[in-house]
């Protein structure tokens, strides 16, 4: 293939982008993603336009609307192959198949004579338009910044709290007990257990961050008696706020 | 002459057009991208502003409406813009009005559709296999078009599946838009007239956030557009080699619509099914499209027989169900839909928002009503531009179906095909009106930028329920933490403690979230009837139900709300309106586990009584 050609750097590009799906790690997730993308959006389209069009014979815009549609159908096909032949959709047959199926219809429109010679596209702007562009990219940031920081919630937002209960993982003869605090600010509970109808453990106070956790597991004995578990809040002890019960151990549970 | 490359309405205007294409300057482009960025910050203020309980919100969104589509529309409908100018133009809005949707909930998927494709999306990476198990819409893995494009993108790209889905369907968007532009200027030839119906389909009502959604017909939909496109180019090629690489290409893409979505295959089908009809009646049967329509009825018929067959079954209740209410409501036998109302036919779209919705509507009507016009006093013999004209007439037909309660959604939904032909009809009675005034002057531009950010509002009205048009609080922070609603925090819990592939029953709502963030299998809805048996009184009648189902855990939710499949994710507001606690703690029964207690909501782990 010829080099300093738009079917040359798709060729380049097609190599550079399956090394970076299958070596880069998600530590540079911004940089996998710019170089592998336009292998699944962008490089089977536009090479298999290349083979089936002669330069020129599509517009730029026409150009671009079928390089990422027809890239996108090549990928949907991809998937239904690999799906057919019994081949998992893990990175390495699936981008592979891809990148193949890019060099190859890049090589036949090279061989067909469709390649066209590389050239930057000739922009030219104004101080006024490079500073509008500026001020574009400015607002989008803000945008992004008001979108993607959370806020406080509406001041009649209610908050809640968790108790929950389950039998300890692997058999054990104890319960897993947990707080989740989703009150919307920092708050202190006291809980107890009661196992066959006597109190067998009290904990508290516990006092949570907004968005905490607490989790205990408490033996409660080989028979597997009926246990229950009562949440109360400071400034109402008396009060249960929560309740949760562990009445039949026939519940598995993976991780507490 | 081919028969699609005769009767081009605007032709004449378009020679004068054409003359800016040699004006190499996109002097408008900067300016329209400050605009549409300006706007895109706006919306989301107003979102920040809606989420954080404050007021004023409403205002800055129809403010960033009138930024994000004025000044492109103003510019559109000037004569002498280079084509490259508008093309980009046209993609600019569509991404700037899909920002405002990403920018409504940044963090995760939270519309009810999305939430049932991000199942399957996360299937497919987990198992490597198309075609898992969806307990919530269980026809959406047979076909995974969508699904699958987003796991090459995460596959490749190393991102996660939501940024993959925010990806592809913002990709999905660059080519809704540009296709419409190519193919409004094939079929009228003029430019000006592809970009003004390029932005005029931007108001088909489901545009701004429904078909933005991470959706199989999000996807599909721009595919269909691209198989017409291609149909065209097919028709107007002038030699055989050219007609076959046409052929090839809109097979190719034709076919991989029909993998993608149910609805949007057939609608494909029947649109090149109706190009033939209209073909043969005006020019004969020679050199129609016969063959390619034939082609995509195959694939679709194949692929529903030995893909998706459950599609019959899923589709077929809902088109009987609104052919039925039609002709009840024809009858007086059933009630109107109130309309401007939710789900429960409350009121609440505000009375100036409805002002502006029946003023947009009554405004589209007119510009449909002039392109038609256009259209039957040059007596046209375009299939397609005939047929597209039909379709705009066939849209403003439709719109009595609204009132219907049942046909609200089909009519709905048919109307983001038929506005294909809206768009179109109106661009080109905009352009002919245009032209009438020859100078072009700045007030009649100004007019018709008007007209579009009224009509785009109208269609934002009707669209999308007022209350949940800006984001509701979901991801908030408290004293220095994020807390997320409880919904998200019992199906995650679920996950972590009891592990993947629990079979649970919950409101419509809470058991999206559970397939998602719990990796469970959840079910609600009404067949079979978990709604009923999560609001009966009594729970021994729903034994068999819970057997049947082999269901292990139940989630009660007494918040009214969590029924709602578009608003149920969200921190509440003040008290939420609650459901009988007698229904909830029906299954506080000694052979029933009460696992977890936020108030609320309740998890009761069930399988001791089947």
């Amino acid at each position: 293939m010829r080099a300093r050609t738009d079917l040359g750097l798709v060729a380049v590009l097609t190599v550079v982008g399956g090394l970076a799906a299958a070596l880069l790690p998600d530590s540079l997730v911004v940089l996998r993603a710019l170089l592998a993308l336009p292998l699944v959006l962008a490089l089977p389209g536009y090479a298999a336009l290349a083979a089936m069009f002669e330069p020129g014979e599509l517009r730029a815009s026409e150009l671009v609307l079928l390089s990422l549609t027809v890239s996108i159908a090549a990928t949907i096909f991809a998937a239904l192959l690999l799906q057919a032949f019994g081949i998992r959709l893990t990175s390495a047959p699936w981008i592979g198949l891809l990148a193949a199926a890019s060099l190859a219809t890049a090589a036949i429109g090279d061989r067909r004579g469709h390649a066209r010679a590389l050239a930057l596209p000739h922009v030219s702007l104004r101080a006024a338009e490079i500073l509008a562009l500026a001020g574009a990219v400015a607002m989008l940031s803000v945008a992004a910044a008001l979108g993607f920081t959370p806020l406080g919630p509406p001041k009649s937002t209610p908050g809640t709290s968790t108790l929950w209960i389950l039998p300890a993982p692997h058999g054990r003869s104890a319960v897993c007990v947990g707080v989740i605090n989703q009150e919307l600010r920092a708050s202190t509970y006291n809980v107890e257990l009661v196992a066959a109808g006597v109190p067998a453990r009290r904990f508290g106070p516990i006092r949570l961050a907004s968005g905490g956790t607490w989790t205990r597991v408490v033996a409660v004995g080989s028979a597997r008696p009926v246990v229950t578990a009562t949440l109360s809040k400071l400034g109402s002890p008396s009060a249960a706020y929560r309740s949760a019960a562990l009445r039949v151990w026939n519940v598995a549970t993976r991780s507490c | 002459m081919s028969s699609y490359a005769r009767d081009v309405p605007l032709a004449g205007a378009a020679a004068g057009e054409h003359a800016g294409e040699r004006e190499r300057h996109v002097t408008g482009l900067p300016w329209i991208i400050l605009a549409a960025s300006a706007g895109v910050a706006v919306a989301s203020a107003a979102d920040a502003l809606s989420r954080s309980g404050h007021s004023g919100g409403s205002v800055l969104f129809w403010l960033a409406v009138v930024l994000i589509m004025g000044p492109a529309a103003m510019r559109m409908a000037a004569k002498h813009v280079p084509g490259g100018e508008r093309a980009a133009t046209v993609v600019v809005i569509g991404l700037a009005l899909y920002a405002v949707k990403v920018l409504r909930d940044p963090w995760s998927f939270t519309y009810a559709d999305e939430l049932v494709h991000f199942h399957n999306l996360q299937a497919i990476l987990a198992s490597g296999n198309l075609f898992g198990g969806n307990s919530i819409l269980p026809i959406t893995p047979r076909y995974p078009g969508l699904e699958s494009a987003a796991a090459a993108i995460v596959r490749a790209g190393g991102i996660s599946p939501f940024a993959a889905g925010i990806v592809l369907i913002a990709a999905a968007r660059v080519i809704l838009m540009l296709a419409l532009y190519l193919f409004y200027e094939r079929v009228s030839g003029s430019p000006r007239a592809a970009a003004i119906g390029a932005l005029a389909y931007a108001a088909t009502p489901t545009f701004l956030f429904f078909s933005a959604q991470f959706s199989y017909e999000s996807l599909a939909l721009p595919l269909a557009t691209v198989a017409v496109l291609t149909l065209l180019s097919w028709g107007q090629a002038s030699d055989r080699a050219t007609r076959w690489r046409w052929g090839a290409l809109l097979l190719l893409v034709a076919a991989a619509v029909v993998p993608t979505h149910h609805v949007s295959a057939y609608a494909l089908v029947g649109f090149f099914a109706a190009v033939c009809v209209v073909h043969w009646l005006l020019h004969g049967r020679r050199g129609a499209p016969w063959a390619m329509a034939a082609s995509i009825a195959v694939l679709s018929l194949g692929w529903l027989v030995f893909a998706a067959a459950g599609t019959i079954g899923y589709l077929a209740p809902v088109i009987a169900s609104a052919f039925n209410k039609v002709v009840q409501t024809l009858n007086g036998e059933a009630q109107t839909r109130v309309l401007f109302a939710n789900q429960g036919g409350v009121e609440q779209t505000p009375v100036g928002e409805q002002i502006i919705a029946i003023a947009g509507i009554l405004v589209l009507a007119l510009g449909v009503l002039g392109g038609l016009r256009v259209v039957w006093r040059q007596r046209a013999r375009n299939p397609m531009l005939v047929l597209l004209a039909l379709s705009a007439a066939v849209y403003i037909a439709t719109l009595p179906l609204r009132l219907v309660p049942a046909a609200w959604e089909t009519a709905s939904r048919a109307g983001e095909f038929l506005f294909l032909g809206v768009g179109l009809t109106v661009s080109i009675g905009v352009v002919w009106l245009l032209d009438r005034r020859g100078q072009e002057p700045r007030l009649f531009r100004l007019l018709v930028a008007g007209g579009l950010a009224l009509v785009f509002g109208s269609g934002v009205i009707a669209g999308w329920p007022a209350s949940l048009r800006l984001a509701l609080p979901l991801r908030v922070q408290a004293a220095g933490h994020v807390v997320e609603p409880p919904g998200f925090v019992a199906a995650r819990w679920s996950g972590t403690t009891l592990g993947a592939g629990q079979r649970v029953a919950a409101e419509d709502s809470d058991a999206r979230l559970f397939i998602d963030y719990g990796h469970q299998i959840a079910f609600a809805g009404v067949n079979p009837d978990f709604d009923g048996m999560l609001s009966a009184p009594t729970l021994q009648p729903w034994v068999p139900l819970l057997r049947d189902s082999r269901i292990t855990l139940v989630e009660t939710d007494r918040r009214q709300i969590a029924t709602d499949i578009i608003a149920g994710y969200f921190f509440d507001e003040g008290a939420p309106p609650l459901m009988s606690a007698a229904s909830a703690n029906k299954f506080n029964v000694p052979n029933v586990n009460r696992l977890y207690d936020s108030g609320n909501l309740v998890i009761y782990a069930v399988r001791r009584l089947w």
